[in-house]
């Protein structure tokens, strides 16, 4: 204790006299007359409500509410299709006010806080003074800004208020108690006395960059008393306790961002502690290895070990060796210091540091090709790229829904190509005819994201301008990315007005306007549309509410359908292009009679449900501004009119003709994603299991397919891999281990896969399985791959990984898949999900 | 029900629970394993190894504590371990409430009163031969007072008059009206006013509202509530039964610490009773109304005695608090309104009712004496204190609010021990920390120094403090149900450290300021015990600890972690000479240094 720093920071204004505890209630916890407010959750009414509160001085206005997000940073919809709200906090609206862009300082250190996981309030780090005035007189208290919601008029002072000096003191004083405290126990000591600052500590660990800047360099209190152990069972991570701030962000981490549910706390007080399942050692506990509990953690209590590091490295080094890529890795440390970079957890940089690639383009070279399947993104560094479409090979291209009709009419719009402007996925959505050109650069930040989230093939070729460079990145990475709201933010932006701006004149509803009536129209909806993004599955809006918007698909594929009774009939499936909504719009204003076929009850109703099949974006268009729309332009409003007396009548007639039963199993199990079923003839096949045998020969031994499954009249689509078009197992891999890649369909899992099996538990059909493996790793003198063996009681053991499996559609003599060849009844084939309904309509097969 | 499902496993296996029974609850409770892991390593009453023949738990705070409790454990454990190895435990744990027959142990779970060493190493022997020596009860001293207290309008059986009434007659706002009347405040520490958290439940909106009794009296020093549970338990269940009709409740939970088996049997022969007679249970007296009661164990911890931790208890979590807003009133027990009241508040209810409609409640109180100013009117109705350590008859007893604590001492308590002054008193358990026989005026709250306090006086004589908590409040005192008052001899610093180890044992560590903050301040107050500090440090680390002090106050989460650095700072502040002395006290071979600088 030989340092003498005494503060003299005065508490006294918040703290009543001696040592009696301050007023045992939580401040902002009665309204204006001193009534309990109840605590409810947030309503939808409260993301219209205003609240006006002061931070450090600063007027500002917020909404009471804002949209729940999950860990990626996507709006969370609640069973009514419209998003959760949750209450505003102290510390969101500091966000709003003081953050705009990546690196931007909030005025709020935390440390047990993220914002993509729900707030605990545990740290204290989070501190903000709160003043409330009433006619009662003035009342002071510090509160976690992280959970604190804020209410009208609320005055808050941070660490940095000018407005109160005296209250910035006191949160100052206190944040840096706090973080005191917190690095006398948990921050390893340089020695005696002196702690390493935030970049002696390194960019993982938050707690020396916070004590840092909270001005705390030394500690004034007494050593740490007990030692709380280390967990070295792990080979991916290693466990130090005794750096353990118990934030509970590993906790949250595990449970609630990946479910994994595998950590939690045990013990109580001082010797509290964060625990595998029964608090045994994290390698014999059921823990995955998906390595978020060490992205998470905030100092160095969780970290992946050098030997995992070095080989995940080594892997990445020799496969861009092995494949002649050019390209060269980015290490992390580089990363990191990117504007873009700057939310992401360094240790999640470390775990993927394979995963971000740099390439040099000369003008002239190609970045990426049409009708590949990419699993990467590129972040543009310097440079212009040339976009265009070669015409001889298409991406998804659309149809306009309303020559359609007939249960199954709306999928050859996805399938197949039908003519019109395709929609550029990767640049925004923006259509692009053949022959056009267009340019990107820096500004936008991004090319072939849509790719990578969303797994179709590329939409169009993309050729450096000039000499230019970009950062090639990984699914994982991009997530990351989507998870800090800045980085988030600057992403969203860049796609938003890409695919909005100078590209609504494209949208083909407005085909019907003349040349110059459609420019007016397009000025005029120029700030008024915005973009949602739809999840899988997500409804857009019910049969039956009342109107609302009008939507425009710009990606994916939205389903039509009504609900008759206990029955849900699909009326359609809309892709890009394709407009809805428009039909309780039209009937709210009068537009649309009884005699159109519309009910009288449904007046200002929606006849169908709407709901996002895979990853379905939307421009947005308010029932007010649509109103506004038609009665400048009379002409679109008659088109429209007509189209959907057209659509309403055909509603009609699919009704009495229709049933949709017997093939729901077809739509329930997803097969119109299916571009390579194994489908057997099963009055030809003999059951002898040529297939399942041929496909563990070439397997090492292990089958990837069952020969059972759905039935189909007298087809049978067995257990294997049915390379879907939006394939839900590439979604989440930590590590990037499972991709689609080059131009064809099959979906790879690499030796790198670190066997959590997500993927497993992703594949909604069951299709990819977990099988122990002998481990390797790269031998660093011979560069080649070596098994791994440890000793067990004597004797040297081949170490057994758990690796994720899945079909290959490996190639045979013939260039068929294994499985398809060996069959000695030509009773097995591959088709798509559409052959196949072709083949059960027919009773025959066509290959 | 995790914990309930925990507990039965364990009372199976024989006092103990394997991996298998705690994966077996996981399982049938459909839980993480993590989540059955976090209550059994959290809660004390949970053993994963199978218990020894011999369990022996000696109480190591406060009057315990004062009573040499803590060598005693030592040389027990020595002597245990010499002759039985492991098949004897002998540890020290945190007050087992009966401050009054101090030291006590729980032996095998069944208390023990200690006069010597030479008696506690008998009753283990008797344990150890399977003959254990007949242990002591709480039964024996609360006989006396049935029928002895005014908060007993029954005098000691009980029909249930105030439930025949309302039931009879319902008028919830009569009710709480007379409760308003009646001024009767909290009696579980905060002291807030009872007919308005009455009224915000019976106000707030829920699917269902709840009743809990909160009878986990573990503050050290405290144990009025272990009597009342067995003296009149009728008065808790029926103002229970009554809060249950008032706010509309459907159900209730009396929380009762498993150190306490013999009230446990009281309360649930009277839940027995009283459905017996019609007053609880479905339809109660024919009136259509129904209201269920139950006794709900605590596996332990101390935290469990604050609000929001007990009903995350009851919720089978980790009893840590909750961070407030919102209150239980609005947001508790499965985020429905909840009223939490302590035994005694439920207790004093009936009279309160029963007598002219809360006015003979309002007309108890000492409304006069010295330092009273113009809160004289606030002073109303009586209460319990527990009272212990060196007055010559340690108990419970009911005084009217706001008599001076000399005359509790003096009165009630027949004076101080044999040839002891004050030293220093605890005046709400360890919460408060230790304060002089006299206090110089500077220390005290300005505004009351102001507002109170004559010119010329320089010296508050704790003596002449008026026992009631608005009062003591305005001075800067903290004034709780239990009172121990150390006499001549007792070593204050070590009491004082005593009391802060008791607090950072018992954090529960979900909040940083509480969790380590208390360990550090603790820390400073063994080194000033150690003789590690020299005069000229002194300065230096009085205000580094104040400064401590001031931030886990302003910043933990709950009750504990804003009191707990009150013990050490109490001392730096209150005791000046003894603090000095201590740095005399520097011992030159382990610290030459300092040593040399003390006597330059």
């Amino acid at each position: 204790m030989a340092d003498t720093r005494v503060s003299q920071t005065d508490f006294s204004a918040i703290l009543t006299s001696g040592m009696v505890p301050p007023e045992n209630e939580g401040m902002f916890g009665r309204d204006i007359n001193g009534r309990l407010m109840r605590l409810e959750h947030a309503t939808a009414k409260d993301f219209d409500e205003d609240v006006r509160l002061k931070i450090d001085g600063r007027e500002l206005l917020v909404k009471k509410a804002i949209p729940t997000k999950d860990s990626q940073g996507n709006i969370l919809q609640g069973e009514d299709g419209q998003p959760i709200p949750r209450f505003t906090t102290i510390y969101d609206a500091a966000t709003q006010v003081f953050v705009h862009s990546p690196g931007d300082r909030h005025p709020i250190p935390t440390l047990c806080h993220k914002e993509h996981l729900p707030p605990v309030g545990v740290c204290r780090i989070c501190l903000v003074e709160l003043v409330e005035s009433s006619g009662r007189g003035t009342r002071r208290k510090l509160v976690p800004a992280c959970m604190q919601r804020v209410s009208d008029g609320m005055e808050v002072h941070t660490i940095e208020s000018l407005d109160d000096t005296d209250a910035a003191a006191r949160v100052k004083t206190a944040s840096g108690v706090i973080a005191e405290l917190l690095i006398t126990d948990h921050l390893p000591r340089i020695s005696g006395n002196t702690f390493p600052s935030g970049s002696e500590a390194g960019p993982g660990n938050e707690l020396a960059a916070l004590a840092e800047r909270l001005g705390v360099s030394e500690s004034r209190y007494a050593p740490r008393s007990i030692e709380r152990g280390h967990d070295t069972s792990s080979y991916m991570i290693a466990v130090d306790h005794d750096q353990c701030v118990m934030c509970g962000r590993c906790v949250r981490g595990c449970n609630y961002v990946k479910e994994n549910r595998v950590i939690g706390r045990s013990g109580k007080g001082y010797a509290s502690v964060i625990a595998f399942d029964l608090n045994q050692p994290m390698q014999e506990s059921s823990c995955v290895s998906c390595g978020e509990c060490a992205v998470s953690c905030p100092t160095g209590a969780l970290e992946f070990t050098p030997g995992f590091l070095k080989n995940q490295e080594d892997r990445v080094r020799n496969e861009l060796e092995s494949e002649r890529k050019d390209g060269q890795i980015v290490p992390p440390a580089e990363l990191a210091n990117l504007p873009l970079f700057q939310g992401i957890p360094f240790k999640f940089l470390q775990f993927n540091a394979s995963s971000v690639v740099r390439r040099v383009l000369k003008g002239g070279d190609v970045l990426c090709e049409e009708g590949e399947y990419g699993s990467t993104a590129f972040i543009i560094v310097k440079g212009s790229f040339k976009i265009f479409i070669s015409g001889s090979r298409g991406a998804v291209r659309t149809q306009k829904a309303s020559g359609l009709s007939g249960f199954f009419g709306g999928l050859t719009t996805m399938l197949k190509r039908v003519g019109g402007s395709p929609q550029l996925a990767d640049i925004g959505a923006a259509s692009l005819d053949e022959g056009e050109v267009l340019i990107r650069t820096a500004e936008d930040v991004i090319l072939g994201e849509m790719t990578c989230m969303n797994r179709y093939p590329r939409s169009a070729t993309v050729v450096a301008n000039e000499d230019a460079e970009v950062l090639e990145i990984r699914r994982n990475v991009l997530y990351m990315l989507q998870r800090n709201e800045t980085s988030r933010g600057i992403l969203e932006n860049a796609y938003r007005e890409r695919a909005l701006v100078g590209q609504l004149d494209k949208i083909p509803f407005l085909n019907s306007l003349a040349e110059e009536a459609r420019t007016r129209a397009v000025d005029f909806l120029k700030d008024r549309v915005d973009l949602v993004s739809v999840d899988p599955g997500q409804t857009i809006f019910m049969q039956g509410e009342r109107a609302q918007d009008f939507y425009v698909v710009k990606l994916g594929f939205v389903k039509v359908s009504q609900t008759y009774g206990m029955n849900e009939r699909v009326l359609n499936y809309l892709g890009p292009g394709n407009y809805f909504g428009e039909i309780g719009l039209l009937s709210a204003s009068n537009e649309m009679l009884p005699k159109d076929g519309y009910a009288e009850q449904q007046i200002g109703r929606r006849t169908a449900s709407c709901s996002a099949l895979d990853h379905v974006e939307l421009i947005r268009i308010s029932g007010d501004d649509f109103e506004e729309l038609r009665r400048r332009f009379p002409d679109l409003s008659e088109a429209m009119r007509t189209t959907a007396i057209g659509l309403l009548q055909r509603d009609q007639q699919s009704q009495n003709r229709l049933k949709a039963a017997g093939n729901q199993d077809y739509l329930d199990q997803g097969l119109y994603l299916a571009q390579s079923l194994l489908v057997l003839d099963l009055e030809r096949c003999t059951r002898c299991d040529e297939c399942t045998k041929a496909c563990a020969d070439t397997h090492d031994g292990v089958t990837r397919l069952i020969r059972d499954g759905l039935r189909f009249d007298k087809f049978l689509v067995a257990s294997s891999c049915r390379s879907c078009m939006d394939p839900y197992c590439l979604v989440g891999c930590p590590v990037d281990a499972i991709h689609r890649s080059g131009e064809s369909l099959e979906i790879k899992i690499e030796d790198y896969c670190i066997g959590c099996g997500l993927c497993a538990s992703n594949c909604p059909y069951g299709n990819i399985n977990m099988h122990g493996f002998p481990k390797t790793e790269i031998d660093p003198k011979t560069q080649k791959e070596v098994g791994v063996f440890e000793l067990v009681e004597g004797k040297r053991l081949p170490v057994v990984q758990q690796r994720a499996t899945t079909c290959d559609l490996c190639s045979s003599l013939d260039g068929k898949p294994s499985c398809v060849y060996a069959c000695p009844h030509n009773a097995a084939f591959r088709m798509t999900g559409d052959e196949l309904l072709r083949a059960v309509k027919n009773g025959a097969t066509e290959g | 029900m995790i914990i309930t499902a925990l507990l039965q496993r364990q009372a199976q296996r024989g006092g103990y629970l394997m991996p298998a029974d705690l994966r077996a609850v996981a399982e049938e409770q459909v839980v993480p394993l993590h989540r059955v892991q976090s209550l059994v390593s959290f809660y004390p009453h949970f053993r994963t190894a199978p218990p020894p023949k011999v369990e022996v738990h000696i109480c190591r705070d406060m009057s315990c504590h004062l009573r040499g409790s803590v060598p005693m454990t030592q040389q027990i454990e020595h002597w245990a371990e010499e002759k039985y190895g492991k098949h004897v435990e002998v540890c020290g744990v945190s007050c087992l409430g009966r401050c009054d027959r101090a030291p006590a142990a729980l032996i095998n779970e069944q208390l023990y009163v200690l006069r010597d060493e030479g008696e506690l190493k008998t009753i283990i022997d008797s344990h150890w031969h399977e003959n254990p020596l007949a242990p002591d009860t709480d039964r024996a001293l609360a006989e006396l007072k049935v029928g002895k207290w005014e908060m007993d309008v029954y005098t000691g059986t009980s029909n249930y008059e105030a439930v025949r009434r309302y039931l009879n007659d319902p008028k919830p706002h009569d009710l709480l009206t007379s409760l308003e009347t009646a001024g009767l405040l909290g009696m579980g520490g905060a002291g807030g006013r009872t007919f308005k958290k009455w009224a915000e439940v019976m106000e707030a909106k829920g699917t269902d509202k709840f009743i809990v009794c909160n009878a986990d009296e573990s503050e050290p020093g405290t144990f009025k509530d272990r009597d009342i549970l067995l003296a009149t338990p009728h008065l808790v269940i029926e103002g229970m039964i009554l809060a249950g009709l008032v706010v509309g409740a459907s159900r209730g939970w009396v929380y009762m610490r498993h150190e306490y088996p013999e009230q446990i049997a009281s309360i649930t022969s009277e839940i027995a009773r009283a459905k017996q007679l019609g007053v609880l249970g479905r339809d109660m007296l024919g009136s259509g109304r129904s209201f269920e009661l139950a006794v709900f164990v605590s596996p332990g911890n101390y935290i469990c005695g604050e609000q929001t931790a007990l009903i995350e208890a009851l919720e089978n979590n980790r009893a840590e608090p909750r961070i407030r807003p919102p209150e239980l009133v609005t947001n508790g027990y499965q985020n429905q309104p909840t009223l939490l009241n302590n035994v005694e508040t439920f207790a004093w209810v009936p009279a309160v009712v029963l007598r002219s409609a809360g006015q003979w409640f309002a007309d108890q109180g000492r409304k006069v004496g010295p330092w009273v100013g113009d809160q004289s009117n606030s002073m109303k109705g009586k209460r319990l204190f527990s009272i212990s350590g060196d007055v010559a008859r340690p108990g419970v007893y009911e005084v009217p609010t706001g008599i001076p604590l000399g005359e509790l001492i003096d009165d009630f308590c027949g004076g101080m021990a044999e040839g002891k002054e004050i030293v220093a008193v605890a005046l709400s358990g360890p919460s408060g920390g230790l304060v002089p026989a006299t206090i110089p005026i500077k220390l005290l709250s300005r505004g009351f120094v102001k507002a109170c306090v004559p010119e010329g006086v320089t010296e508050f004589k704790i003596r002449e403090l008026p026992l009631d908590i608005n009062i003591s409040r305005a001075i800067g005192l903290m004034i709780g149900a239990g009172i121990v008052v150390y006499g001549t001899g007792a070593n204050v610093i070590a009491e004082a450290l005593a009391c802060s180890l008791f607090f950072s044992r018992e954090s529960c560590g979900k909040c940083v300021p509480c969790r380590i903050g208390s360990q550090k301040i603790t820390e400073i107050g063994a080194q000033l015990l150690r003789g590690e500090l020299t005069r000229s440090e002194l300065p230096v680390i009085r205000n580094i600890a104040l400064e401590l002090s001031q931030v886990m106050t302003a910043t933990s989460i709950c009750g504990l972690g804003q009191v707990a650095s009150n013990p050490i700072r109490s001392v730096l502040d209150y005791f000046p000479e003894l603090v000095e002395q201590a740095c005399r006290k520097i011992n030159p071979v382990t610290h030459p240094a300092k040593a040399a600088e003390n006597h330059s």
